[in-house]
């Protein structure tokens, strides 16, 4: 099982660029602000368990952009220089090779997530706020998973191409595209069937909607975990249906391209 | 067992055919020289045996493992130089050694490895600084690393010095004592021609020669070249020479063989150098091609006939001031052979 020594040594490297260290920086900082904050002006009580909401707003900002930044230039990087015919001149296949990126680049996000998340909640808690360890720690999975699924997306974006422009433009255009315009496009639709004379948004238009990451994300802490959130709504909005749909593109599109990655020339 | 064997392997990018219906067996223990015009295939053959690349129609295997059904497998006992690969610029030289130490599970000591390559000195500076040659020097030492079965190298003396290549050359030599095959590519010739137990050559995707380089040699009329210094000769004694039985081909260079016979060249000067592939049509006033100076003939042909050109020399009242005999250097095989393969 070599795609393990790769996760290492993938890991190794990653943790020691200036790149990745300003970006789990940044979430750091801003985790810790959020934190020290929430006590401050947030409603009360306050609570990790309340404290999710707010957390989570800058998580799901947050997370995709590092994410996809440590992750898309996993694959494309090392096709466009050609260090990858020394990776796989060595018995280690193309499989192992990509899931050794990603899960090592994983593990790099995933240990700022939890210092941030732990950072924070301290400042939650102490010295007013009250520890809800169960909410708190099932925060922090779904972040880990969240933050997952935008390397997997990134990296598996970045077994697409052999130009590493191509690979950036299409990384940058899902940041945007999830993170900022999704729900304006949502809102803009909805308000045209609105005028239209069309009461409610039809099911599989809204399926699809909200079937974007950082929705799911969004929907999974508010449904599960944040007590102070607005959970009514149709069983496709569901946070329970959310769950698969957090897992689906955990696994999916790395698959897919690990499946495609593994029949193409390099 | 075979270390490689190739079955009608084929390769096509779109119209472009790089590789047509390939057959090749590599045996081991052997030396294997694969060589070929830029362009001509080698490294997409070489790519399909690392399956960074998958053959069109085809297969091929090394020691019995099918390279694109079980790419790792087939991976496993070889030790490779790849083309057009980068090293990682985050990491160390010895670093790299580490890699591909635990990538095939192996226990070299890394320093050892890089002593034997001639980096040791720079083993702990990061590979980004390394010059090509040392890159080259890094890269063999990963191939080397797990005493494999088969060395495959890709242009394995390019970016290297004279030293180097002489020192990559003895570290073949010394890996094919040991017991591994080798087999490489290039299109510089005197290296395979000194290394190499056996040769195919690769034109426009097709094998088009498979041999010893002695039967190379043989199947090219023995492959004799006649070094002929004459006092003068014009394009029409050039062409009655072509014409002997078991003549080749026939090269006139007006360039004096010796230093002492400079001056007389230069004095003569005016002339361009002429050879046979002028044609009957370019020269039918018969200019003389440097008449009154010396003039060398690099004559190839059957064994049987130089004497005959000799003999058709004397005929047309041309004096021989000199003449060698020399074997075919694989240069003149190569491209005697491609010469062929194009018509």
């Amino acid at each position: 099982m070599s795609w393990q020594l790769l996760a290492r040594h993938e890991a190794r490297l990653t943790a020691a660029t200036l790149s990745s260290r300003l970006l789990l920086g940044l979430l750091i900082v801003v985790s810790a602000m959020s934190g020290y904050v929430f006590p401050v002006f947030g409603d009360e009580p306050h609570t990790t368990a309340h404290f999710t909401g707010t957390l989570g707003d800058w998580m799901a900002m947050l997370v995709p952009l590092l994410g996809l930044v440590l992750g898309y230039n996993a694959i494309v990087g090392e096709r466009a220089s050609g260090s990858i015919t020394l990776s796989l001149s060595l018995p280690q296949s193309r499989t192992d090779f990509v899931l050794g990126k990603f899960v090592g680049r994983s593990a790099v996000l995933a240990a700022g997530i939890v210092v941030a998340h732990l950072l924070a909640t301290a400042l939650v808690v102490y010295p007013f706020g009250e520890l809800e360890i169960l909410e708190s720690l099932a925060f922090l999975g779904l972040t880990l998973v969240f933050g997952v699924v935008f390397t997997g997306i990134a990296v598996a974006v970045s077994t697409l191409s052999r130009s590493k422009r191509r690979v950036t433009v299409a990384i940058f255009a899902i940041y945007i595209g999830f993170v900022f315009l999704w729900q304006e496009v949502f809102g803009l639709v909805n308000y045209g069937l609105v005028s239209a004379g069309v009461d409610e948004m039809p099911a599989p238009l809204t399926i699809v909607f909200e079937a974007e990451p950082t929705q799911v994300y969004s929907r999974l802490v508010a449904g599960f975990l944040d007590p102070a959130a607005d959970t009514s709504g149709a069983w496709y909005s569901s946070e329970w249906l959310a769950l698969v749909q957090l897992l689906a593109w955990a696994t999916i599109p790395l698959g897919l391209a690990i499946y495609r990655f593994d029949g193409v020339d390099l | 067992m075979a270390a490689i064997e190739a079955t009608a392997l084929s390769k096509r990018y779109g119209t472009l055919i790089a590789l047509d219906r390939v057959d090749l067996t590599v045996e081991e223990g052997e030396v294997f020289g694969f060589l070929g015009p830029n362009g001509a295939g080698k490294s997409t053959m070489l790519n399909i045996l690392l399956d960074f690349v998958k053959p069109t129609h085809g297969s091929v295997s090394i020691f019995g493992h099918d390279c694109q059904a079980d790419p790792v497998e087939a991976r496993e006992r070889i030790g490779v130089l790849p083309e057009g690969y980068s090293v990682y610029d985050r990491l160390t030289g010895r670093q790299h050694i580490e890699y591909a130490i635990e990538a095939k599970a192996a226990d070299d000591d890394p320093v050892d490895i890089l002593e034997r390559v001639g980096i040791r000195e720079a083993g702990d500076r990061k590979a980004s600084g390394y010059s090509k040659g040392m890159a080259q020097r890094l890269v063999l030492g990963m191939a080397l690393v797990g005493e494999p079965d088969l060395l495959l190298l890709d242009e394995p003396t390019t970016g290297l010095d004279p030293n180097g290549a002489a020192q990559m050359r003895s570290i073949l030599r010394e890996e094919n004592e040991r017991g591994a095959t080798i087999f490489f590519s290039s299109h510089i010739l005197e290296q395979v021609q000194a290394v190499c137990d056996r040769v195919a050559i690769l034109q426009g995707g097709e094998l088009i020669a498979v041999d010893t380089i002695e039967g190379l040699r043989q199947s090219l009329g023995g492959g004799t070249k006649l070094v002929i210094t004459v006092d003068g000769i014009d394009s029409e004694a050039l062409d009655r020479i072509a014409d002997v039985d078991g003549v080749e081909t026939v090269e006139a260079d007006r360039q004096p063989p010796t230093d002492t016979r400079m001056e007389a060249a230069v004095e003569a000067d005016g002339n361009a150098p002429v050879s046979t592939d002028s044609g009957p049509a370019a020269s039918t006033e018969s200019p003389p091609v440097s008449a009154g100076s010396d003039v060398t003939l690099e004559v190839t042909c059957t064994n049987d006939a130089k004497m005959s050109v000799l003999v058709a020399l004397h005929d047309l009242g041309i004096e021989v001031v000199n003449f060698r005999t020399e074997e075919a250097s694989l240069e003149d095989m190569f491209v005697e052979y491609t010469r062929r393969g194009r018509r």
